[in-house]
């Protein structure tokens, strides 16, 4: 009896010890949002974040005082950073590692000491030069790499062409051909273009204002007194512009959710490519009847040409690949470890996020999780058209999340490629792919027909001598299918 | 029962020939009613097989959102709403057709509609999206001639005008939108006092 009881004794301690061992390991790198993606529905499900925050820093982490209301954030091409801290009108100039090799606070202007006054952009040219948007002193100054001055570009005469009296630079970007584009606060004629000699040029890409239909339509009734007095609509401004891989501008617009971001040609129209789900809205998908607008005020793209798009509102940052379809999403607004009260810039390079928060007055470094890092390889070998190589990584990412609609397309499209239209359309499907499905059940039809097409023709023979015979043996038996759909006629009780 | 399938049948006469068929089914037909219900109940199968079973490309609904009895009554719910007011408008404007006489012709008229289901299957198993104009001109050219068989109908049971019919029609669609608006004004009464009669049953419970 006591063996037995001891026994028992020894099962149940057994027991417990296995039930600790199954309790699921609680250390998990616990990042303060969610990301998700949209269903066809356009509804979110949750979905792996692709970044998790690694690192903030603020200005005492490289030996400087502190940061304040700092607005832009550029790489060069040695992989040095340089922070604009527009508070302290200064220029943080960091290395690879992020330590602190330079702080430009004056210049040498003919001789004469020169400051900054708020400067709120820069932007650094292929070749080395730097530029800085000197924002309170009204110009845009040229510097070679090592910020020696090479030309100042005043305020340009506009010619009485711009309804804003103030010239503001906040953003410059610089185009191949040496075109210098100036974002200027509350300019809503668009970029103002000036020469390399400070000349005015024109204003380039401006934004459009659609014609509401039912401000139309009332406007149709009013007195002009009355017009004159209702609200008035101005084009939306440009909150920022940056040159991409390729040489095009791409500016970022406040306050709309549609066309929020811009690839502006020559001409200055938009071919920002729309085959994603979201279509040509950007952050999260709301309605027109919502009050909350995204601000998106800073964009980057990265070697494959996917745009990270910082907004403002939600302190998300949307990652898009160059088709437009939204792979990621990452941030938020709060106060922990990867979120942001007002983030203000963002920088990216070798798979890392730089986000410089003009209230936080921080610089909060994200870096590609694992799942993030096998879609961005799928992506990159999607983007480049090389479909067959992309399967694998595409699966893998399947394995991860079965929610991840981009990857259903991508393993679709590989096996497209290949030839295997039926497991094609069924990957379509899943990832609701109207367009891709179609391609995919035209090329399989043909091959079904191909493959079949002596049997294809015997049964439809066959099925015409069967309903030949069929006729031919009712009419024996004297059955006539219109006489029975017509009936009796019951006025006279026979058959009409 | 013999009589009803065959006064069922006769749905397909009704196509070609609406102006007989109609007063055929109005005067001399046996069972029309129960005929015209299982047809009916034929379309709303049918429908339900539809909503399953159409190829991907025209199918825009989506399987977990698919609800069976929502279908059905969307069917058979506007056919009621519609014989109703028809019914009482025409009565007022001397119209000669019963309730029932209405909503027999009305699912007769539905033929081409309960024809075309089938068809409509087939064909968008086999289109690409470039071809889907076939899929959309047939499904719609259906829709159409039901409609124009429905206002016939009616126009015959009555013994209207053509100018008439559908001046009852456009009548009876107006007060489709009044009957939904009320029905919607009633739900939300009705949410109110299931509400007012909640709280008075929890202040008793706490009170004794």
């Amino acid at each position: 009896m006591i063996k037995i009881k001891r026994k028992k004794y020894i099962l149940i301690i057994l027991c417990l010890m296995l039930s600790f061992l199954s309790i699921p390991n609680t250390a998990y790198a616990a990042e303060p949002y969610k990301s998700y993606t949209y269903t066809a529905r356009m509804q979110g499900i949750p979905s792996l974040n692709g970044y998790s925050p690694e690192e903030v820093y603020v200005g005492a982490d490289f030996g400087t005082d502190g940061f304040n209301a700092p607005k832009d954030l550029r790489f060069d091409s040695e992989g040095n950073l340089y922070i604009v801290d527009t508070g302290n009108s200064r220029i943080i100039k960091l290395n690879g590692a992020l330590e602190l090799v330079a702080v430009i606070n004056s210049f040498d202007n003919q001789g004469e000491k020169d400051f900054f006054n708020q400067p709120e952009g820069m932007f650094i040219t292929k070749e080395g030069n730097i530029y800085v948007a000197d924002t309170q002193n009204s110009r845009v100054i040229k510097f070679d790499s090592e910020f020696n001055l090479l030309k100042t570009l005043d305020k340009p005469d506009m010619g009485g062409l711009s309804t804003t009296e103030e010239y503001k630079p906040q953003k410059v970007a610089v185009d191949d051909s040496e075109r210098i584009f100036v974002v200027s606060a509350g300019s809503i004629e668009g970029l103002i273009q000036i020469s390399q000699e400070g000349d005015f040029i024109r204003f380039f890409g401006s934004n459009i204002v659609k014609p509401d239909f039912f401000e139309l339509a009332l406007r149709k009734f009013l007195t002009k007194e009355q017009r004159e007095k209702r609200m008035i609509f101005l084009p939306t401004e440009y909150s920022n512009v940056i040159v991409d891989n390729s040489g095009f501008l791409m500016t970022t617009t406040l306050n709309v959710s549609i066309d929020a971001v811009k690839r502006l040609n020559s001409k200055g129209s938009n071919i920002m490519r729309h085959d994603g789900r979201t279509g040509d809205e950007y952050g999260d998908v709301t309605y027109e009847w919502r009050e909350t607008k995204p601000q998106f005020v800073d964009l980057v793209i990265d070697e494959y040409d996917n745009m990270l798009c910082l907004d403002r509102t939600s302190g998300k940052i949307f990652q898009y690949n160059s088709f437009g379809d939204l792979l990621f999403q990452f941030g938020g607004k709060g106060s922990a470890k990867g979120l942001f009260q007002s983030p203000s810039a963002i920088e990216h390079k070798d798979n890392k996020v730089y986000v410089l928060d003009e209230r936080n007055n921080d610089l909060t470094v994200f870096v590609t999780t694992d799942f993030g890092e096998k879609v961005l390889i799928a992506n990159a070998l999607y983007i480049a058209g090389s479909y067959e190589e992309s399967l694998e990584p595409w699966q893998e990412v399947i394995r991860m999340n079965s929610n991840y609609d981009l990857a259903y397309k991508g393993i679709g499209k590989a096996l497209f490629r290949m030839g295997n239209y039926k497991e094609a359309m069924k990957n379509f499907k899943l990832a609701y792919s109207y367009k891709d499905y179609s391609k995919a059940k035209a090329e399989y039809r043909t091959q079904v027909l191909r493959e079949n097409f002596s049997l294809i023709v015997i049964i439809i023979i066959a099925v015409i001598i069967a309903i030949r015979l069929l006729f031919r043996w009712l009419h024996k038996k004297n059955i006539y299918i219109k006489k029975i759909i017509e009936g009796y006629d019951f006025r006279r009780g026979e058959v009409r | 029962m013999k009589e009803t399938l065959k006064t069922m049948l006769y749905s397909l006469h009704v196509i070609f020939h609406p102006f007989d068929c109609f007063w055929e089914v109005k005067h001399h037909k046996k069972n029309t009613f129960a005929a015209a219900n299982i047809l009916l109940g034929i379309y709303c199968v049918l429908v339900t097989i539809s909503n399953q079973t159409t190829g991907f490309l025209f199918n825009f609904s989506m399987p977990e959102e698919r609800n069976v009895f929502v279908d059905i009554i969307s069917i058979i719910l506007p056919i009621m709403i519609w014989s109703v007011l028809n019914w009482a408008l025409s009565t007022l404007l001397d119209g000669k057709g019963t309730m029932k006489q209405i909503w027999i012709t009305t699912i007769y008229g539905m033929t081409p509609m309960i024809i075309s289901v089938i068809p409509c299957i087939i064909i968008s198993q086999v289109l690409t999206l470039e071809e889907s104009l076939f899929y959309s001109v047939f499904m719609s050219g259906m829709s159409y001639w039901s409609l124009i068989l429905i206002l016939l109908g009616n126009m015959v049971i009555h013994e209207y005008t053509l100018g008439k019919t559908i001046l009852i029609a456009l009548f009876t669609l107006i007060g489709f939108v009044a009957v939904v608006l009320i029905f919607i004004i009633f739900l939300s009464t009705f949410q109110q006092l299931i509400i007012f009669i909640n709280t008075i049953y929890a202040e008793f419970k706490y009170r004794l």
